[in-house]
């Protein structure tokens, strides 16, 4: 077994990546003036960068043990599927 | 039989003899259950994508009639608790016990705070007539109903998430004042941050997708 010690630095430096990824969600409306659909894609382009800063080096899945991991891809995996199937769906619906 | 081994939490192994005190079955099964948990969120976020194919510029106009400040200022606050329940965690395993406690304590606070300011945006909304089922959004048109409906069910989820939260960290706290939780047993205070942490994922998704969509 890893066991996962951070320490005050690392989380400060993730910290501060997430407050950066938070400003950039502020400025990017009137950086670029974009639909809601392209909007929508790049908000959430920072939303997963953020996510996977929080995953990664907060919650210390990195250090995890590898059927966690794979756990955790598994679930995404059966997400994406819903996603797909149902935007398959819905686009020709 | 082969004995079974468990790992404590500075990785030493021991036979186990028992399911008591298993750190790493503890800690596994609580990420099954967050697992279930995204599916549970994912669901609800498949739906607002469905709909917001289907309904996109209403979504948008919808979207700027929310206080983006409001929830900009929710945004660092969990962002920042998030940090705080880490160092909680962090300083538990570093026998810091009074500075864990300070910072369980800083992070309630913040879970507080994050809850007063979407009440009080939930209470302008309702007081202009904007709730699921309300003569005047069932006025408007299907996109708007459709927008504000997942905008309640989602945010209201959230936070009932964030008031089961407040709960855990409080009974955290309780724990430490017993001694229930010490530097070498802290699996209830890391799956309690595990959870703090999933909280803020949700809140890190839906925060653009109703805020930051019609600014």
């Amino acid at each position: 077994m890893k066991t996962a010690i951070g320490t005050v630095a690392l989380y400060t430096k993730v910290l501060a990546g997430l407050l950066l990824l938070t400003l950039l969600t502020f400025l990017q409306p009137s950086w670029f003036h974009l639909t809601p659909g392209k909007t929508a894609g790049v908000q959430l382009l920072i939303a997963f960068m953020k996510v996977a800063l929080v995953v990664v080096y907060y919650m210390h899945l990195r250090s995890e043990i590898g059927y966690l991991k794979g756990y955790v891809v598994m679930a995404l995996v059966i997400l994406m599927i819903f996603f797909l199937i149902v935007g398959i769906d819905v686009a020709h619906s | 039989m082969k004995q079974e081994m468990a790992y404590d939490v500075a990785g030493n192994s021991y036979p186990v003899t028992d399911y008591k005190d298993d750190y790493d079955g503890e800690k596994f099964g609580f990420w099954i259950f967050l697992l279930t948990e995204m599916m549970m969120f994912g669901v609800l976020f498949l739906l607002f994508a469905i709909n917001f194919y289907r309904h996109s510029e209403l979504f948008g106009t919808s979207s700027g009639h929310l206080n983006v400040w409001l929830g900009g200022v929710n945004t660092v606050i969990l962002l920042v608790s998030t940090y705080t329940m880490g160092l909680a965690s962090l300083m538990m395993r570093q026998a810091k016990v009074r500075a864990s406690a300070y910072f369980v304590g800083a992070t309630v606070v913040m879970a507080i705070i994050f809850l007063s300011i979407k009440a009080f945006e939930w209470s302008v909304d309702i007081h202009h007539g904007i709730y699921p089922g309300s003569g005047i959004l069932d006025a408007k048109d299907k996109g708007e109903i459709l927008f504000f409906g997942l905008y309640f069910v989602m945010t209201g989820l959230h936070g009932l998430h964030v008031i089961v939260g407040i709960a855990l960290m409080a009974w955290v706290l309780l724990l430490i004042r017993s001694g229930g939780i010490r530097p070498e047993h802290n699996i209830v205070m890391k799956n309690v941050t595990l959870y703090w942490d999933f909280v803020h994922l949700i809140w890190i998704i839906l925060f653009p997708l109703f805020y930051m969509i019609g600014v």
